[in-house]
C-alpha cells in the first residue's frame, strides 16, 4: 500500500470517526510532553495572570483587585519598579550587542584553520556549561578589590574601583561578567560562519574586496539569520538576568544593581507577595513580547535567507 | 483488503470514557499515595494517615493506636529529665515504626541531632527521627512551597522573620491542649521570644535563645596593649572603654586600612536595636504593632554608628567589608580582620570551627552606655513546630517537647548548640565546657539586664531589607540620615503584617531582667 493511499485512508476515516488509532498513538507519544507543559506551563502561566489580579501571599487570606497590582507598578507607588525597570534596561543595552560582537570576534578566531583549534573551541564554550553560581562566585574574586581584575589594573596605575559594592561601577561589573557568557551563541555564530559558501568570498576577492570588505558584504548578510536568532535570544535573556546580580551584589548597592527579576524574586519570596509577583512576571512577559515581535517585524529588512531567495532558474 | 479497513477508528464515546477512566485511575493511584491529611480546624484530632496498628490493646506487647488521647497513659512514657509528663501516648514500645521527618537550618545542631534522636529513641522506641538539613537561605521559598503543598514533615524550626504569616494561615498545630496536659508552664520555664505563645495559643515548642555578646580578638588586644574587657576591666565596662579599644586597635598603613576596631552590623535592626534601646527609646512598639524608626533614639544611634565609621574609622562598612573579603565572602572577625564583633550565641561553635588557632578569641558583655545606663542586649529565637498536616501530631509533639526538656537542652548547653530557652539549662551553658571563654556573656549579662527580643511579623525579613537598604544609602552618602529612616519607617511599615492580629504578644520590648533571686536560683547568679 503506497503512502498516499494510507494518508488517503487517514483522511477518509478522520471523517468517518472521531479520531484515529494513528492519531490516539501518536498523542499518546506526546502526551508526556504534552502534560508537562499543560501542568507545568501553561497552568502556572495561566494560573499567575489570574494571581496578579489578588493579593494572594500563599498563606494567609485574599482578595481579588482587578487591576490594582499593575497600576501600583506605573503609579510609582512601588519605586523599586522604576529602578529595576531602568537597571534592567541599562544592562539589556550593553550586554545584547555586547555579547554579539565577543561571541562574532570569538566565532570569527575560532573558524581559523589552526592547530588544536578544538581545545580553543572547548576551552571559550567552557563557562557555557559551567554552573552560573560557581562562576559568579569566580566573578567575585576577579572583582574583587583586591582582586586580579584590579591588579591588572595597577600595573597600568590605575587604581580600581570596589566593583560589587559601587553605585557606579555595580552594573558595569555585571554586564563584564555577562560578557564572559558566549559561549552558546559563539557556537552558533562559528556554524553559520562555516556555512558561508566559500565560491562567495572568491567572488569577492576577484572583485577585489580585502578581508573587511568580504567580511562586511558576504559574511556579515550571510549570517544575519545567526545574528537574528542570538540576538532575539540574547534580549529574553538579557531582560531576564537574575543570577550575577543575585550572587554578586544582591542588588545592591543602594538598588544600583537591582534588576527585574530580582524585584520580582523579593516581591514573592522575601516579601511574600505572589499576586504582585505575577503581576510583576507577565508585565515583563508582555514586554518580551513586544521586544521580540519588533525584533521580528524589522528582520524582514535586514536578514537575508538564502533559501527563501528566487534561484536562477526560477528566475529564468 | 481495502486501505480502509486497516485503519481501526474509535468513536467520541470511547474516547470520553478512555480519558474519564485515566482521570479515575489517576484519582484513585492519588488516593492510595500516602498524601497527607488535609488541614483540618482542629489538626490536634487529626489521625495519623498511617496508622498501621489494629490489635488489641490487650495483647500484651502488641499494638496500639498510633494517636491516643492526649494525656493518656503520659507518665509512663515521661522521658527522662523532663520535669512534665508526656501527653504524647501510651507505652512507646507498643507503638508500629514512625518516622518522623524533622526539618531545620540550624547548622550548629546538626552534629547535635543524632544524639538526640538517640536521647529520644530511649522514650519513644518506636520513633525514628529523619532530619533534613536545609540551608538557611533556602529555608524560606523551600518552605513556602512545601507547607502548602503539605510536604513539609512532621516538625520543623521556623523562620522567625515570616513566621507569622504560617501561623495565621492555620498552617501550625495549636499545641496548647498538649502543653496544658503536660502541665508545661512555658512563660516560667522558658525564655520566650514572641512566637511561641500567640494570641494565647501555643504554636511553638521553645528552642534556642540567641544572645549578642561582643566577640573580641583576645590576641589584637594583647598586641595592642589594649584593656582587656575581661583580664583588666572584668567584665564591666561601657561604650566608651568599646570606643577607646575600637580606635587603638584600628591599625592604618598607607592610607588604608588592614584592620578594624569593631565589626558591627549597623544596617541591621537585629544589630542596632541594643544602642537604640539604651538611648532610651525603640524602633518598634510591641503594643501599637507597627514600626517607629522616626524614634530621635533611633537617629541619635545611627550618628553614633556614622561617627564610628566615617570620622573615627574603627567600624567596618559594608563598602570596606566587599574590599577585604569581597562579597558574600568571610566575616571579617573570624578573618582576623577585626579587633571585636556585636554578634549572636548562633557563632559560638562557628567561631571554633573557622577561627581554630589562628588567634585567640572570647566574648565580652555589651557595653554599658555609661556608669549610670546598663546596657541592653539584644536575643531573638528559633522555636520549632509542628505542621498542621503532619501524619504524627503526638510524636511530633513529643519529639519539640523532648528538644525543649532539660535533658537535651543540659546536652545542647554543654555542646554550646545554642544558647538554652530552657532557664533551667542556663548554668550549664555557662560553666560547662567553656575552655575558659567568658560564656556567662550570653547569659548573666543578658538575662539579669533589661534585654529585648525582635520585632516579629510575617514582614519582618522584607522590613529588615527595606530598612538596610535606605541605612546602606546613608553610609554611601547618597541620602540624609533623617530621610533615610523616614523612608525606612515608611516602606517597614508596609510590609508589616501580624497575620490579623490584634494583640499577639504578651510583653513589651526591652523586656524586664530576670529577677534576681530567679537567676541565683537557677545557679546563673
Amino acid at each position: 500500500m503506497s503512502s498516499q493511499s494510507l494518508a488517503s485512508a487517514a483522511g477518509v476515516t478522520r471523517r468517518r470517526g472521531f479520531v484515529t488509532r494513528t492519531d490516539l498513538i501518536g498523542w499518546l507519544f506526546i502526551s508526556p510532553w504534552l502534560i508537562g507543559f499543560l501542568v507545568f506551563t501553561a497552568g502556572p502561566f495561566l494560573a499567575a495572570l489570574f494571581l496578579s489580579t489578588t493579593t494572594w501571599d500563599v498563606a494567609g487570606a485574599w482578595e481579588e483587585i482587578g487591576l490594582r497590582n499593575y497600576q501600583r507598578m506605573f503609579n510609582g507607588e512601588d519605586e523599586q519598579f522604576a529602578v529595576a525597570v531602568r537597571n534592567t534596561l541599562y544592562f539589556v543595552a550593553f550586554n545584547v550587542p555586547g555579547v554579539q560582537i565577543i561571541a562574532l570576534a570569538l566565532a570569527a578566531l575560532l573558524n581559523q584553520k589552526l592547530h588544536g583549534i578544538s581545545i580553543y573551541r572547548t576551552i571559550f564554550y567552557l563557562p557555557a556549561v559551567t554552573s552560573g553560581i560557581a562562576t559568579a562566585y569566580l566573578w567575585a574574586t576577579i572583582l574583587a578589590k583586591f582582586g586580579l581584575l584590579n591588579g591588572m589594573l595597577a600595573l597600568i596605575g590605575i587604581e580600581g574601583p570596589t566593583w560589587l559594592y559601587s553605585v557606579e561601577w555595580g552594573m558595569p561589573a555585571i554586564i563584564m561578567y555577562s560578557l564572559w557568557n558566549v559561549g552558546t551563541p559563539m557556537l552558533v555564530y562559528l556554524a553559520a560562519l562555516q556555512g558561508v559558501p566559500v565560491h562567495l568570498h572568491e567572488a569577492a576577492m576577484i572583485d577585489g574586496a580585502g578581508i573587511w570588505g568580504r567580511f562586511r558584504h558576504v559574511t556579515v548578510p550571510m549570517i544575519t539569520p545567526a545574528i537574528f536568532f542570538n540576538s532575539v535570544l540574547g534580549v529574553i535573556g538579557s531582560f531576564q538576568v537574575f543570577t550575577a546580580a543575585f550572587i554578586l551584589t544582591q542588588g545592591g548597592p543602594a538598588d544600583a544593581t537591582l534588576v527585574y527579576i530580582l524585584h520580582l524574586y523579593r516581591s514573592a519570596f522575601l516579601n511574600g507577595k505572589m499576586g504582585y509577583a505575577s503581576a510583576l512576571a507577565w508585565v515583563l512577559f508582555l514586554a518580551i513580547l513586544a521586544v521580540t515581535l519588533v525584533q521580528l517585524a524589522v528582520a524582514r529588512l535586514w536578514v537575508y535567507y538564502e533559501a527563501e531567495q528566487p534561484t536562477a532558474r526560477g528566475v529564468g | 483488503m481495502s486501505a480502509t479497513s486497516n485503519v481501526r477508528t474509535i468513536g467520541r464515546r470511547r474516547v470520553i470514557g478512555l480519558a474519564l477512566g485515566t482521570i479515575g485511575a489517576g484519582a484513585l493511584l492519588a488516593a492510595c499515595g500516602g498524601s497527607a491529611p488535609a488541614p483540618t480546624a482542629a489538626p490536634a484530632a487529626t489521625k495519623p494517615a498511617a496508622a498501621p496498628t489494629t490489635a488489641p490493646a490487650t495483647g500484651g506487647a502488641a499494638a496500639a493506636p498510633t494517636t491516643a488521647p492526649a494525656g493518656g497513659a503520659a507518665a509512663a512514657t515521661k522521658p527522662a529529665g523532663t520535669t512534665n509528663a508526656p501527653s504524647a501516648a501510651a507505652p512507646a514500645t507498643s507503638k508500629a515504626p514512625v518516622t518522623l521527618r524533622f526539618t531545620t537550618w540550624w547548622a550548629p545542631l546538626e552534629r547535635g541531632l543524632k544524639d538526640a534522636s538517640d536521647q529520644f529513641k530511649a522514650d519513644f522506641p518506636y520513633v525514628t527521627v529523619a532530619p533534613e538539613m536545609v540551608p538557611s537561605a533556602d529555608f524560606v521559598p523551600k518552605q513556602e512551597a512545601a507547607l502548602v503543598a503539605g510536604t513539609w514533615g512532621d516538625a520543623s524550626i521556623s523562620d522567625n522573620g515570616t513566621q507569622v504569616k504560617w501561623m495565621a494561615g492555620g498552617y501550625h498545630l495549636d499545641l496548647t491542649d498538649k502543653v496544658k496536659a503536660d502541665g508545661i508552664n512555658l512563660p516560667q520555664d522558658y525564655s520566650l521570644m514572641g512566637l511561641e505563645i500567640w494570641e494565647g495559643k501555643v504554636l511553638h515548642m521553645p528552642f534556642d535563645n540567641d544572645p549578642r555578646a561582643i566577640y573580641y580578638n583576645k590576641t589584637a588586644f594583647k598586641a595592642a596593649g589594649v584593656k582587656d574587657p575581661w583580664d583588666d576591666l572584668k567584665g564591666k565596662w561601657t561604650i566608651n572603654d568599646m570606643v577607646e579599644a575600637a580606635k587603638q586597635l584600628t591599625n592604618v598603613q598607607n592610607g588604608k586600612t588592614t584592620f578594624y576596631g569593631l565589626q558591627w552590623n549597623y544596617n541591621s535592626y537585629q544589630e542596632f536595636s541594643p544602642l537604640v534601646w539604651m538611648l532610651g527609646g525603640n524602633y518598634a512598639s510591641w503594643t501599637e504593632l507597627k514600626y517607629t524608626l522616626t524614634d530621635p533614639a533611633v537617629a541619635k544611634a545611627h550618628q553614633m554608628l556614622y561617627k564610628w565609621a566615617k570620622e573615627d574609622k574603627f567600624l567596618i562598612t559594608v563598602e570596606a567589608t566587599n574590599e577585604l573579603v569581597g562579597p558574600g565572602g568571610v566575616i571579617p572577625f573570624r578573618a582576623g580582620l577585626t579587633g571585636m564583633y556585636h554578634r549572636a550565641a548562633y557563632d559560638v561553635q562557628l567561631m571554633d570551627d573557622v577561627i581554630k588557632d589562628k588567634f585567640e578569641w572570647d566574648a565580652a558583655p555589651l557595653p554599658d552606655l555609661d556608669a549610670n545606663t546598663p546596657g541592653i542586649p539584644v536575643t531573638s529565637g528559633n522555636p520549632n513546630y509542628v505542621p498542621a498536616k503532619t501524619r504524627y501530631p503526638d510524636e511530633a509533639y513529643a519529639w519539640l517537647r523532648h528538644l525543649s526538656s532539660t535533658k537535651f537542652q543540659d546536652f545542647a548547653a554543654t555542646n554550646h548548640l545554642y544558647v538554652p530557652s530552657n532557664k533551667k539549662s542556663w548554668k550549664t551553658y555557662q560553666t560547662a565546657n567553656t575552655k575558659g571563654k567568658h560564656l556567662e556573656s550570653f547569659i548573666r549579662h543578658v538575662y539579669s539586664r533589661r534585654h529585648g527580643f525582635h520585632f516579629y511579623n510575617a514582614g519582618m525579613n522584607a522590613a529588615g531589607t527595606a530598612i538596610r537598604d535606605q541605612i546602606d544609602l546613608v553610609y554611601l552618602d547618597k541620602k540624609k540620615l533623617e530621610d533615610a529612616l523616614r523612608d525606612a519607617n515608611q516602606k517597614a511599615n508596609e510590609l508589616v503584617n501580624f497575620g490579623g492580629a490584634k494583640q499577639p504578644f504578651s510583653f513589651t520590648v526591652p523586656k524586664p531582667p530576670v529577677p534576681t533571686a530567679e537567676l541565683q536560683a537557677l545557679g546563673v547568679l
